[in-house]
Formats: structure tokens, C-alpha cells, sequence
């Protein structure tokens, strides 16, 4: 008895020293960080000249600044050769204190005025606070000082000459689109703790025709319920863009998309900014790059690009590797396709010459038994679109198997319980024989 | 007899009950096997851990660092002497940390490397400025003859360097201050101060800068050579 409770003290002094360990690493581990980043650094490999790069890296704070700080980019010193090559968008975030990370995006452009060779881009956020520092001295003279901490970022790069040979970005590098990318970004501002609006808009925008339309959707993501909402777009360097710019009534957990016909560019880049408006607080605004290739409108040919198979099956919540054949139907050759499947992949397949075919490889996982995802792919010549679906491949046989392991095991287990009870019957059918023997043995005994 | 065949067939039960449990796992493990109500028995999970370039510089011998991102000095005189923060390293007078975010202890500054890689740390700071541009008031951060210093443990007093042209003087240095070079994961620096000063003329009020704390990874852009250093970043 004693001893028992000696053990159950035993277990019990652990079980605290343990919990107490835990405990300590918990808060070790929550204790202070700064102002983080990743990746920290991406081999972007080599772009020829005259196409683009798209990058995007996320800034982490790990740190309780207890005010909003405003992030901008800024090249070093070193890299300042580069800066009219980079745009970073959104070009500022303010990151509230509830805010644990900001994804934004690095492109690189303009690519055809770089020389030829290896580029190393470093740049820093640079996090300054939107609020003054509130000293309680008003005698003589008194200083303070925020300490600002920051990491710096790194992408290298190489500028090859046309016609050269794309090199893919090494599997250990961190994933990024290695072209612009028309994938969906979502910039989320959450202005007070009712408020939240999203705008979900494509972060780069190539246009192929005189005429273009974007649709952007503003998603009520808090629990207020807006009745005024207002759009504004702001255009850099100008061009038209007819919109709706009244949204109305958006109330909390709804979404509406606005279309924006946009025309007359007249730049290679232009940017554009978006607002959104409850004409009461404060607005929501993001802004997206609008690319326009330099090429010759008549040119612009569509539905050149075919691909194959546009109907697959994969497992249920597996990471399944899909690979598509994509060809060339046209008798011009195509330069810089871009395949986009709409918030999944983005990859970058490179000149595909007449009834040529190349193919593309990407991951896919769901949960729905069948979806469908718009494919768009973009070329310098124009633009083809097409739709793939993806079902689930059908759960019989796994059924069966599962049912066939339980029955198995079920049938072992009686199996092995029957056997059990048998032996015990034999066995005192056995002792009760012997005991019978033993009995009359003795009767023998007395009559002897 | 009977005794060890009951206990031998028992131990094949258990043999035969152990290695169906083996089967069912194995077939669930390789996420070949899911449930008919479309729950996933269990998958192959794969973590993978993001590596992450953070740090953090902060006063010493606190359980809050988050009031420690700003701290304050003064008053203090303009006579052209040191005020140094902490005064363990010297300065005519010590500092205060007097502030709305302090925490009134005024304690040497820690640096700590909390990220996944090896790293360089670089410092700047914009001149404090009382808020008024064009008055001319301000106490100068430069690399070359500043009024704003950092102790280095085991390098001494160094000018921070000034990074920033929209100010009063419209000066920026290029160069910034190495204070660790090749900073493993999870190593520590101890004893950083800062100390500042004021000349004859500069107004009484408040002046404030931003200093600024960059790390880079060591191993893709080893930036400095040595401590106390200046760089080009």
C-alpha cells in the first residue's frame, strides 16, 4: 500500500515537472521576436530579357508593436541600380497590431534595359509607426527613439539574352510565380473589430485587347452591415476605366463584384489603385498592376492554345500532381505563355512554336466531388481560355477494403475467443474426470 | 501442461489480433484507406518549417520587450555632453527611461538572433527632430561626428549612422554600423547603450528619430566583415 502511494507520488512530481517544462517553453518560445521574413531569399533563376518576374514574400511580426507601423520597400544602397526595375505591390501596408503577416509582391520588369549577367535585388521593409511618440517631459530638452527592427530580403536573378534557355526555379526555392501572374490576391484591411472588407482582384492584370474588363469582387468579411458602400479607382499613369462606383448595401458575410471596362492605355504599366468607401470611417484600398505588352492590337490572335485532358480524377484530400499537355494550333509561333488556373497554379511555359506541345506540371488537392477551374493562358499574341475538371475518384474499393480489414479482424478476434473458450470446457471436463478417478479410486481403497 | 497450451494459444491470439491492428495501420498510413463517410482515416502529414530570418533588440532583464521598442532620454543639457541611456559604459549623465511606452527601467540592450538563420546586423538612425521642419532644430545622427552613439560589447562607443535625407540637414549616410556579424540561431549579444547630446542653441522640446535594426542572412548576403564596422548594404 505504501508503496503504491509512493509510486502515485512519484508520477504525480513528474506529471508537475513536466507540465512545468512545458510551460516554460511555451512562454520561451511566445517571449520576443521582431519583424520577420520569408523567404529571406529566392534564386529566381535566369528571365530573359524583356520578360518579367513575379515574386512574393511575406512580412512576419512576431513582435507586439503596440501601434500601427507603415511598411514601405526600399532597395539598398547596393541595389538602388535596380529601381526602375522593381515594383513592389501593394507599394505600403500598415500593419496593426493584430496583423501577424503581410504577403506582398516583387516584380521585376523592364527587363529588355538590364545587362546581360547576374542581378542580386536586396531590399528592406521599412517599418515606421503612425503614431507619435508620447514623452512625458516638457522641461529642458528630451529625446526618444523608436527601435525599428527590420530584415532584409534578397532575390538573385540573371538577365538572359532572347532566345535563351528559361531556366525552372529549383524545387528547394520557395515557391513563386516566375511570370506575371494574374492569380487572385486578397489585401485585407480590418479597420475596426466589426469592420472587415476584402478585395479579392487579380495583383497583375495583362491586357490583350483595345478593350478590357476586370471584374473585382468586395467581400463583406466582418459582422457590420454596410449600406453605403463606394468604389473609387485611381489610375497611374491615366487611363479610362468605367465602373459602377456604387456598391450600396453590402452586409456582413455577402460579396459583390464590380466589373471595371478599362481603355486608352498609354503606357507599357500602368497602376491601378482601388478604394472602397462606407463614407463614414476609413476606406479599404488595394491596387493591382495593369500590364500592357507592346504589340501590334490587329495581331492579337485567341484560342490558339488547346490542352489535354480537361477531365481528370484525383484522390480525396491528396496532393495530386497533374500534368497537361499543351499545344500550339496556330500557324505563328507563340511567345511567353502563361498558364493560369485560377488560384491554384501559375506557370510559365515559354515560346511554344506551331503544333508544338509542352507540358505543364502542377499539384492539385480538393475536398468537393467535382469542381471545375477556370484555365486562362496569356501570351505576348493574345489569350485562350478553357475549363478544368477535377472529380474525385470513387471511394468503392477503398469501402471494401476497410469493411474486408474490420471483418477480418472481427473473425480473428471470435476465432481466437472460441478457441480460448474451448480449451477452457476441455480443460475442466479433463479436471473433472480426473477428480471423478481420484474419488472412486479411494471407494476402491475403502472396500479394500 | 494444459496450463502452457492455454497460455500458447492466448499468445496467438494476441499475435493474430496484433498483426491485423498492423495491417489496418499500415493500409491507413500510406492514406490509402479512407472511411466511407468521406473522413480521412489518416494521411501522410508533411511539415514543413519555413525558414525565417527574425531577431530582436531589446532591454535587457524584461519579461515585456513590447515596451521597450521606444525608450527616452532626459532631459538632458546642452552643454555638449554624453547622456548615455544606461551608463555602464560612461557618459557624463545618465538616462531615463521616462516614456508613455516605458517601463521605467533604463537597462543595457540585448540582441538576440530568433530566426532559422545565421545573420548580420546593421544600424541607422534618422536625426531627432522636434516635429518642426525648417526651424533648424534638431540633434544630428551622422557617421561621422554625430551627436547619437552605441556601445558595442567589446568594440566601444561607435557614430550611428544617419539614414535618412528628408529631414533638417538632408544628409544620409550610405554606410551603416555592423553590431554583430555571423550571429548564430539563437545566440545572444549582451551590453549594447546608447548615449546622445545636445550644443548650445538647440530649443527645449522633444525630439524623436527611428532608429532603425536590420538583419540579413549571413550565408546569401554576408554584409559585414567585422564589428563595429561600417557597410554599404
Amino acid at each position: 500500500m505504501f508503496c503504491l502511494k509512493n509510486t502515485k507520488a512519484v508520477f504525480l512530481k513528474n506529471a508537475v515537472f513536466f507540465a512545468f517544462f512545458v510551460l516554460l517553453l511555451i512562454f520561451e518560445s511566445q517571449s520576443v521576436f521582431g519583424l520577420g521574413v520569408i523567404p529571406s531569399y529566392i534564386d529566381a533563376g535566369a528571365i530573359t530579357q524583356g520578360d518579367m518576374h513575379l515574386s512574393s514574400f511575406e512580412v512576419i511580426n512576431r513582435f507586439d508593436y503596440p501601434v500601427p507601423l507603415n511598411l514601405t520597400f526600399e532597395l539598398t544602397h547596393s541595389s538602388s541600380y535596380l529601381k526602375e526595375n522593381v515594383i513592389f505591390f501593394p507599394s505600403s501596408v500598415v500593419l496593426y497590431p493584430h496583423n501577424k503577416s503581410k504577403l506582398f509582391n516583387v516584380l521585376i520588369m523592364d527587363t529588355e534595359h538590364l545587362p546581360l549577367g547576374n542581378h542580386f535585388l536586396v531590399f528592406r521593409p521599412i517599418p515606421i509607426t503612425l503614431e507619435d511618440a508620447v514623452m512625458n517631459s516638457s522641461q529642458n530638452i528630451t529625446t526618444a527613439s523608436y527601435i525599428m527592427q527590420t530584415s532584409a530580403f534578397a532575390l538573385n536573378f540573371d538577365i538572359a539574352a532572347k532566345g535563351g534557355i528559361v531556366e525552372e526555379v529549383g524545387e528547394d526555392v520557395p515557391a513563386s510565380p516566375s511570370m506575371p501572374s494574374d492569380s487572385m490576391i486578397v489585401i485585407q484591411t480590418i479597420e475596426e473589430a466589426a469592420k472587415d472588407i476584402a478585395i479579392i482582384y487579380p495583383s497583375f492584370f495583362k491586357v490583350a485587347h483595345e478593350n478590357e474588363s476586370v471584374s473585382i469582387t468586395v467581400k463583406n468579411e466582418g459582422s457590420f452591415n454596410f449600406t453605403n458602400l463606394t468604389i473609387r479607382i485611381i489610375t497611374e499613369p491615366f487611363f479610362n476605366v468605367e465602373y459602377n462606383s456604387v456598391i450600396g448595401a453590402l452586409f456582413s458575410g455577402d460579396e459583390t463584384k464590380v466589373t471595371l471596362n478599362m481603355s486608352g492605355f498609354s503606357s507599357t504599366y500602368h497602376y491601378a489603385k482601388i478604394v472602397v468607401s462606407d463614407g463614414v470611417d476609413e476606406w479599404v484600398e488595394a491596387s493591382m498592376i495593369v500590364y500592357v505588352p507592346d504589340i501590334s492590337r490587329a495581331a492579337v490572335l485567341h484560342d490558339c492554345i488547346v490542352f489535354e485532358p480537361q477531365n481528370i480524377k484525383i484522390k480525396p484530400n491528396t496532393e495530386t500532381s497533374i500534368r497537361l499537355s499543351v499545344s500550339n494550333n496556330c500557324d505563328i509561333a507563340l511567345n511567353n505563355v502563361n498558364m493560369i488556373v485560377s488560384n491554384i497554379a501559375t506557370k510559365n511555359i515559354g515560346g511554344l512554336n506551331p503544333k508544338n506541345t509542352s507540358i505543364v506540371e502542377f499539384l492539385i488537392s480538393q475536398t468537393e466531388s467535382y469542381k471545375e477551374y477556370p484555365i486562362s493562358f496569356i501570351y505576348d499574341e493574345g489569350a485562350s481560355a478553357g475549363v478544368l475538371r477535377v472529380s474525385l475518384e470513387s471511394g468503392f474499393w477503398q469501402i471494401v477494403l476497410i469493411l474486408f480489414a474490420f471483418m477480418l479482424l472481427i473473425a480473428g478476434g471470435i476465432y481466437a475467443y472460441k478457441r480460448f473458450r474451448k480449451r477452457k470446457s476441455v480443460t475442466s471436463k479433463l479436471k473433472d474426470v480426473k477428480s471423478t478417478k481420484h474419488t472412486k479410486g479411494s471407494r476402491r481403497f475403502k472396500r479394500v | 501442461m494444459d496450463e502452457k497450451r492455454k497460455l500458447r494459444e492466448t499468445q496467438h491470439a494476441i499475435a493474430l489480433f496484433v498483426v491485423l491492428c498492423m495491417l489496418l495501420l499500415f493500409l491507413s498510413g500510406t492514406g490509402f484507406i479512407t472511411s466511407p463517410l468521406g473522413y480521412v482515416v489518416n494521411t501522410t502529414i508533411s511539415v514543413t518549417i519555413a525558414p525565417e530570418l527574425n531577431h530582436i533588440f531589446y532591454e535587457e532583464e524584461l519579461m515585456n520587450p513590447s515596451r521597450d521598442y521606444v525608450f527616452q532620454i532626459g532631459p538632458i543639457t546642452t552643454d555638449g555632453l554624453w547622456h548615455s541611456y544606461n551608463s555602464t559604459y560612461g557618459g557624463v549623465f545618465a538616462g531615463y527611461d521616462i516614456g508613455t511606452y516605458s517601463d521605467n527601467n533604463t537597462n543595457l540592450f540585448k540582441l538576440r538572433n530568433t530566426g532559422t538563420k545565421t545573420i548580420d546586423v546593421i544600424i541607422a538612425s534618422s536625426d531627432f527632430d522636434n516635429g518642426m521642419i525648417g526651424d533648424g532644430n534638431y540633434i544630428d545622427v551622422n557617421q561621422f561626428g554625430g551627436d547619437f552613439q552605441i556601445y558595442i560589447p567589446g568594440t566601444g562607443w561607435r557614430n550611428v549612422s544617419d539614414n535618412n535625407n528628408r529631414d533638417e540637414d538632408g544628409i544620409k549616410n550610405n554606410e551603416e554600423l555592423c553590431i554583430a556579424n555571423n550571429l548564430v540561431v539563437g545566440a545572444e549579444v549582451s551590453g549594447f547603450d546608447v548615449r546622445i547630446r545636445a550644443w548650445p542653441g538647440t530649443n527645449h522640446g522633444n525630439y524623436t528619430a527611428h532608429i532603425m535594426v536590420s538583419v540579413f542572412e549571413s550565408d546569401t548576403i554576408d554584409i559585414c566583415t567585422g564589428v563595429g564596422e561600417y557597410v554599404l548594404p
